[in-house]
C-alpha cells in the first residue's frame, strides 16, 4: 500500500508538471508551400465603350507579402465566337503599377469573347483560359435628382445628400446590375492643380422590392432582376458624400482652395450609372462585396471570390454602362 | 444450423438481424480514459468506427458523412436536443444514470425515424428494488453522486444522480475579491447541474409504471457594480450578463403485458431546450432634486419544446416472428431566435420584439416491422415507417420502407445487407459545423423542404474465438434536401431570417468500417478503422460544384484497450488517429480587376477604394481558397491513459483514478485564425495564421466511492 501511494504521488507530480510545461496552445500556423498552386491570373471587366484589355499576373502565397508578378512575357489571344480575331499587346504607362494587354477590338453585345493567356514559364500552368459576353445595355428612361440637405455630424465633418430616381425597362432573362451616383468636385492636389472629377457616392437604395440582403461595392448598389423581371423598374435612392467635403460657392477664389481638400461644385449634376453586369460580373462583384463586408465578422461563414478563369484565377467578364447626367434639383 | 457459440453477446450478434448497431454498456464506457476524469457518453462512441468527433471541445458527433443534426439521441425513448455542457465541450449525460447505450449508424428498423445518420438509444438505469445503494465521485470538473433503492420492496424502485461543478465555489469568490475594489464590485461564474430520476411501480402482475426525469442547467453570469459621481451627484451604475441553456425532460411509461405474447409501451412525455442571453445596463442617480433611472436591457431566446403521445406494440404470433407496430404523434413548438429590447427611464419605456416568430408544427408517425426467421439460415427484419409533418399550413407525407437481412453461413459467421431510407422535419443551424449552446433546431416550412436519405450497407460478422469477435461493413448513403448557410453568412451582421441565409442541396458518403473486439479475458477492448468519403454539393455555394464535407476523413483508427492487472490495479489506454478536417484556408493570393493599378482614382468603375464608407473596398488584392473546404489540417492523434486503484472495503469500495489525456502532448489544432500584424523587417501589414490547441497533455483525477 506504501508502495503504491508512492508511485501515485509521482505520478500525479510528473503530471502536473507537464501540464504546466504546455500551456502555450496558439502556435503559428504556416499554409504548405506545396498547396498554394502557381495559376496565371486573368482580369477584365470589359465594357462596350472601351477597347477590351486584360491584365495578366501571377498568384502569390498567401501569407508572404511581395510585389505583383506581371506575366509580361505571356501570349494572350483573344477569340470571338471561338475564332482567334487577334493577339493582344502588353502596354504599360509610367502612372500605372501593373501593366495592361490591350486589344482593338470593342466589345457588342451577343459575341462570346473568350481570352487565352499562354506562358512559357516552368513553374506554372501554361494556359488558362476565359469567356464571357458583354450584356446589352440597358437605358435610363427617365431620371430626377434633388439635393436633400447638409448633415453636420458632431465632428463638424459634412456630409453632402441627393434623392435621385431613375426608370429603366428590364430585358428579358436574368439580368444583373449595379447602380453609380456621382457629383463632380474638385480638388488641389499636391501639385497644385485644380482636378475635377467625379467622386463616387454611397448610394443608398429606398425602394424596396429588391432580393436578398442589399449589397454594395465601392459605394454602389449590387441587385438582381429577380423580382420585377422584364418588367419597367423605378429605382429610388439617396447618394450620401460623407466626410471631407466642402461646398465651393460660385464665386469663390479657386486659388485660394485649401490643399487636398474636396469641393463640391454649386448648382450642380449628379452622374448616375447603371451598369448591367454579366452573370459572372455579378457573381465576382457580389462575393467581394460579401467578403469586404464581413472580412472582420468571425462568425461568418467563408466566401470564397469567385473566378471564371478555367486553369487559373480571375475573372474575365463584361459590363455595359448607361449613364445619365441629372440637374440638381434645390 | 444452430450457433453453439457458448459466449451469448457474440453469439447474439451473429444471430441478429441487426447490422450497422453497436451496444455498449455503462462499465465500459466508464472504462474508456475520459478527459479531467470526466466520463462523456457522447465522447466515448464517437471512437466507434464510423462516428467521427468535431473539433476538441465539443461533443459533437457526425456519423457516416451525416452532419450533426441528423443524429437522434433518445433518453429512455424520448428525444433530446442539445443535451452538452460547458458551450458544448461536455454531454449533460451523467455515466451513473445510464446503464447501455445503442448506437445504429445504418439499417435502422422501421420503430426509428425522424432523422437520416444515426440513432443514439440511451437507457438509463433502474432502481435497485431490493437495497439501498449509492455512489460519489469528485473528478477535476465536477462532483457527482447517485443513490438507488426500493421504495417498496419488489414493487416499487427509484433512481436519482445529480451532477454539479465545483470548481466554481471555489474559484470565483477568490477571483471576484481580486478583481474588485473601493466602490466597484465584480462578480462572474460559470455553473452546470444535471438530475436524473427513475422510478418505477408494479401496479400488478401485468401493469408496470415509470416515471424518469432528466433536468440540465449550464448559467454563466457577469455583473459589476459602480459607484460614480457626475456633478456631485452619486451615480451608481450596474451591468449584468448572463448565458444560459438547459434541458427539461419528463417521461410517464405504462406497460401492460397482454396474455404473454404481446405487451404495449404507451408513453407521454415533455422535452423542452430553452437558450438564453440577457444584458442589463442600469444607472440609478441619488440626487433628491434630479432622481433620474435608466435601465436597458436585451434578451435573445431561443426555445423548442415537444410534447408527446405514443403507443408501441411487441407481439409474438409465431416463435419465428416477432412483430412491432405502434404510433406518435409530437407537438413541436420552436422559437429559433428572438431578441427582446427594453428601456426604461423616468419619463418613458419602450419595449421591442425581433427576430424570428415562432413556429408550431405536429409530427405523426406510424410504424409495422417484423423480424421473421424464414429458416435457420435467413432471417429478415423488414417494415416501414410512414410519417407526416403539418407545418405553416403545409404538409409533408413521407413512406420509409426498412429492410435488414441476416445468412447465417455457418455457427460462427454471417452475412448482412440492410437498406433504409429516412426522412427528418428538423434541422440545426449551426455555424461552421461546430456544435454550440446556441444552435437554433427549426423545422421544416414551406420553403425549407424535408431531408431525405437513401442507405445501403452490407457486412459481415464472425466470430473468431469464443471471445473475439470481426465485423466489416461498407455504406454507401445519399443524402437530399441538406441545408447549410450560404457563403458569407452570419449571426453578427446579417440581420435577415434564418431561411434566407441557408441553402439546401446534397449530400454523398460512403466507406468501409473494420471492427475487431475483444471481450473477456484479463485484457478487453477493441480495434476499429473506418475508410471513408464524404461529400457536399449545393447551387450557392462553391458555385455549385462538389466539395469535401468538413469532417471527411479518409482514416479514421481508435485502438481501446483494458487491462486488469489484479484486483486492485487496471489500466486503461485509447488512442485515436483520424485525417484532419478539410477547412476552407485561402491558398492563394491575386490582384482583382479593383486593384488600385494607377495609384490614381479611376473614374470610371470601381473608382474611389478610399472614399467607401459602408463597404471598404481594400486595396483590390484578395487572399483567396480555391474551392470550399479545400485544405487538410494536420492528422489528429493522441494517446490517453488511465490507472485505477479499487479497494473493496466491509461498507462498500472506493477507487481512485488517475492518468493523462494526450500523453504525449501532440498539438492537435481544434481551429486556426489570422490576424495582421506590422512586419518591422519589411514594413508591412502581413497576414498570420495561427493554429490553437484546446487540449495539450492533461492530467485525470477522479475517486469514487460506492456503497
Amino acid at each position: 500500500m506504501k508502495r503504491n501511494s508512492k508511485i501515485v504521488t509521482k505520478l500525479g507530480i510528473a503530471l502536473l508538471v507537464a501540464a504546466t510545461i504546455f500551456v502555450s496552445c496558439d502556435k503559428e500556423f504556416i499554409i504548405k508551400t506545396n498547396s498554394v498552386a502557381n495559376l496565371i491570373v486573368v482580369n477584365s471587366l470589359f465594357t462596350g465603350q472601351e477597347k477590351l484589355s486584360v491584365t495578366v499576373t501571377k498568384n502569390m502565397h498567401p501569407q508572404k507579402t511581395q510585389e505583383v508578378i506581371e506575366l509580361k512575357e505571356a501570349k494572350v489571344s483573344l477569340f470571338e465566337n471561338n475564332v482567334f480575331i487577334e493577339e493582344l499587346t502588353y502596354e504599360k504607362t509610367p502612372a500605372d503599377s501593373i501593366g495592361k494587354f490591350i486589344s482593338n477590338t470593342t466589345p457588342v453585345p451577343g459575341i462570346v469573347y473568350k481570352i487565352v493567356a499562354e506562358t512559357t514559364e516552368d513553374d506554372i500552368p501554361q494556359k488558362a483560359s476565359s469567356q464571357s459576353e458583354l450584356p446589352q445595355k440597358v437605358e435610363i428612361v427617365s431620371d430626377t435628382a434633388i439635393w436633400l440637405k447638409w448633415i453636420t455630424e458632431e465632428d463638424s465633418a459634412f456630409s453632402l445628400r441627393f434623392y435621385f430616381e431613375i426608370e429603366f425597362n428590364d430585358p428579358p432573362g436574368n439580368n444583373y446590375y449595379y447602380i453609380s451616383a456621382a457629383a463632380p468636385v474638385l480638388k488641389l492636389d499636391t501639385t497644385n492643380n485644380i482636378r475635377e472629377f467625379y467622386t463616387w457616392q454611397y448610394a443608398e437604395i429606398l425602394s424596396g422590392e429588391l432580393p436578398g440582403h442589399q449589397l454594395y461595392i465601392n459605394n454602389s448598389l449590387l441587385f438582381s432582376d429577380a423580382t420585377f423581371q422584364s418588367k419597367k423598374k423605378k429605382i429610388t435612392g439617396t447618394a450620401t458624400m460623407y466626410n471631407n467635403v466642402d461646398y465651393l460657392f460660385s464665386n469663390q477664389d479657386l486659388s485660394k482652395l485649401e490643399k487636398g481638400n474636396i469641393y463640391i461644385l454649386d448648382k450642380s449634376k449628379l452622374h448616375i450609372e447603371l451598369h448591367s453586369l454579366s452573370k459572372d460580373a455579378y457573381n465576382f462583384c457580389s462575393s467581394y462585396a460579401k467578403r469586404m463586408r464581413l472580412q472582420d465578422d468571425i462568425y461568418s461563414e467563408p466566401i470564397i471570390i469567385y473566378s471564371n478563369v478555367k486553369n487559373g484565377l480571375g475573372i474575365f467578364a463584361g459590363e455595359n454602362i448607361s449613364s445619365t447626367d441629372v440637374p440638381i434639383k434645390y | 444450423m444452430r450457433i453453439t457459440n457458448t459466449n451469448n453477446e457474440l453469439a447474439r450478434q451473429i444471430a441478429s438481424s441487426k447490422m450497422s448497431s453497436i451496444k455498449i454498456n455503462s462499465s465500459e464506457i466508464k472504462s474508456i480514459p475520459a478527459a479531467a476524469g470526466e466520463t462523456d457518453l457522447l465522447k466515448s462512441i464517437t471512437i466507434l468506427p464510423g462516428i467521427k468527433p468535431g473539433v476538441d471541445g465539443s461533443s459533437g458527433f457526425y456519423v457516416r458523412g451525416g452532419n450533426i443534426d441528423q443524429n437522434l439521441i433518445l433518453l429512455d425513448g424520448v428525444p433530446i436536443y442539445n443535451p452538452y455542457h460547458m458551450w458544448g465541450y461536455l454531454s449533460s449525460f451523467n455515466a451513473d444514470a445510464i446503464n447501455s447505450v445503442t448506437v445504429t449508424k445504418g439499417a435502422f428498423p422501421a420503430r426509428y425515424g425522424g432523422r437520416l445518420s444515426s440513432v443514439i438509444d440511451i437507457a438509463m438505469k433502474e432502481g435497485n428494488n431490493q437495497k439501498w445503494t449509492g455512489d460519489f465521485t469528485v473528478g477535476l470538473l465536477s462532483a457527482k453522486a447517485s443513490v438507488s433503492g426500493p421504495i417498496i420492496k419488489d414493487k416499487s424502485s427509484i433512481m436519482f444522480t445529480a451532477r454539479r461543478t465545483y470548481a466554481d465555489l471555489i474559484l470565483v469568490p477568490i477571483n471576484n475579491k481580486n478583481n474588485s475594489k473601493k466602490g466597484y464590485s465584480y462578480k462572474e461564474g460559470y455553473n452546470f447541474t444535471d438530475l436524473n430520476l427513475k422510478t418505477n411501480y408494479k401496479v400488478s402482475g401485468t401493469d408496470r409504471l415509470f416515471f424518469s426525469g432528466f433536468l440540465s442547467r449550464d448559467k454563466y453570469y457577469y455583473k459589476t457594480a459602480e459607484d460614480q459621481e457626475f456633478n456631485n451627484t452619486a451615480v451608481l451604475g450596474e451591468t449584468q450578463r448572463a448565458q444560459g441553456w438547459g434541458n427539461i425532460i419528463a417521461t410517464l411509461r405504462w406497460n401492460h403485458i397482454f396474455k404473454n405474447k404481446m405487451f404495449v409501451n404507451t408513453t407521454a412525455y415533455f422535452s423542452s431546450y430553452k437558450y438564453y442571453t440577457t444584458e442589463l445596463t442600469k444607472r440609478t442617480s441619488s440626487n433628491p432634486d434630479e432622481v433620474e433611472e435608466k435601465e436597458n436591457s436585451i434578451e435573445y431566446l431561443s426555445n423548442i419544446s415537444d410534447v408527446a403521445l405514443k403507443q408501441d406494440y411487441q407481439f409474438f404470433p409465431a416463435d419465428n416472428h416477432n412483430l412491432q407496430f405502434g404510433a406518435s404523434c409530437i407537438f413541436h413548438k420552436f422559437k429559433p431566435g428572438i431578441n427582446s429590447f427594453f428601456s426604461k427611464t423616468n419619463s418613458e419605456t419602450i419595449t421591442n420584439k425581433t427576430g424570428n416568430s415562432e413556429i408550431f408544427s405536429t409530427d405523426i408517425s406510424i410504424y409495422f416491422e417484423d423480424d421473421w426467421s424464414i429458416s435457420e439460415l435467413l432471417r429478415i427484419n423488414g417494415g416501414i415507417h410512414l410519417s407526416s409533418f403539418f407545418v405553416q399550413n403545409k404538409s409533408y407525407f413521407s413512406a420509409e420502407p426498412r429492410i435488414n437481412a441476416r445468412l447465417l453461413i455457418n455457427d460462427k459467421t454471417s452475412i448482412k445487407a440492410g437498406f433504409a431510407v429516412m426522412t427528418q422535419y428538423m434541422h440545426l443551424l449551426t455555424q461552421s459545423g461546430i456544435t454550440q449552446s446556441s444552435d437554433l433546431w427549426v423545422p421544416v416550412t414551406k420553403k425549407i423542404k424535408p431531408q431525405k436519405s437513401q442507405q445501403f450497407s452490407l457486412g459481415f460478422s464472425t466470430a473468431l474465438s469464443k471471445m473475439y469477435l470481426f465485423e466489416m461493413e461498407g455504406y454507401f448513403k445519399h443524402m437530399n434536401h441538406v441545408i447549410e448557410y450560404k457563403d458569407g453568412a452570419s449571426f453578427l451582421l446579417d440581420a435577415t431570417g434564418w431561411e434566407e441565409k441557408i441553402t439546401a442541396g446534397a449530400g454523398k458518403a460512403y466507406g468501409a468500417e473494420l471492427f475487431f473486439r475483444k471481450t473477456r479475458g484479463k485484457f478487453t477492448g477493441f480495434a476499429g478503422y473506418t475508410l471513408s468519403w464524404a461529400f457536399r454539393q449545393f447551387n450557392e455555394i462553391n458555385n455549385g460544384g462538389i466539395f469535401p464535407f468538413r469532417y471527411d476523413r479518409r482514416h479514421d483508427i481508435s485502438l481501446v484497450g483494458k487491462y486488469r492487472i489484479n484486483k486492485k490495479w487496471t489500466i486503461s489506454s485509447a488512442w485515436i488517429f483520424y485525417t484532419g478536417n478539410a477547412v476552407t484556408v485561402p491558398t492563394s493570393s491575386y490582384i482583382t480587376p479593383i486593384y488600385k493599378n494607377s495609384g490614381v482614382q479611376d473614374n470610371r468603375q470601381f473608382p474611389s477604394p478610399n472614399l467607401g464608407y459602408s463597404t471598404p473596398t481594400g486595396n483590390g488584392i484578395v487572399t483567396n481558397a480555391t474551392e470550399r473546404n479545400n485544405y487538410r489540417l494536420p492528422n489528429y492523434h493522441r494517446l490517453d491513459l488511465t490507472a485505477t486503484y479499487r479497494k473493496i472495503r466491509k461498507w462498500g469500495e472506493w477507487e481512485l483514478t488517475f492518468g493523462a489525456t494526450n500523453v504525449y502532448n501532440k498539438m492537435n489544432p481544434s481551429f486556426y485564425y489570422s490576424t495582421d500584424e506590422f512586419n518591422s523587417e519589411t514594413g508591412e501589414l502581413e497576414t498570420n495564421y495561427y493554429q490553437r490547441t484546446l487540449f495539450p497533455i492533461m492530467p485525470t483525477i477522479s475517486y469514487r466511492i460506492k456503497f
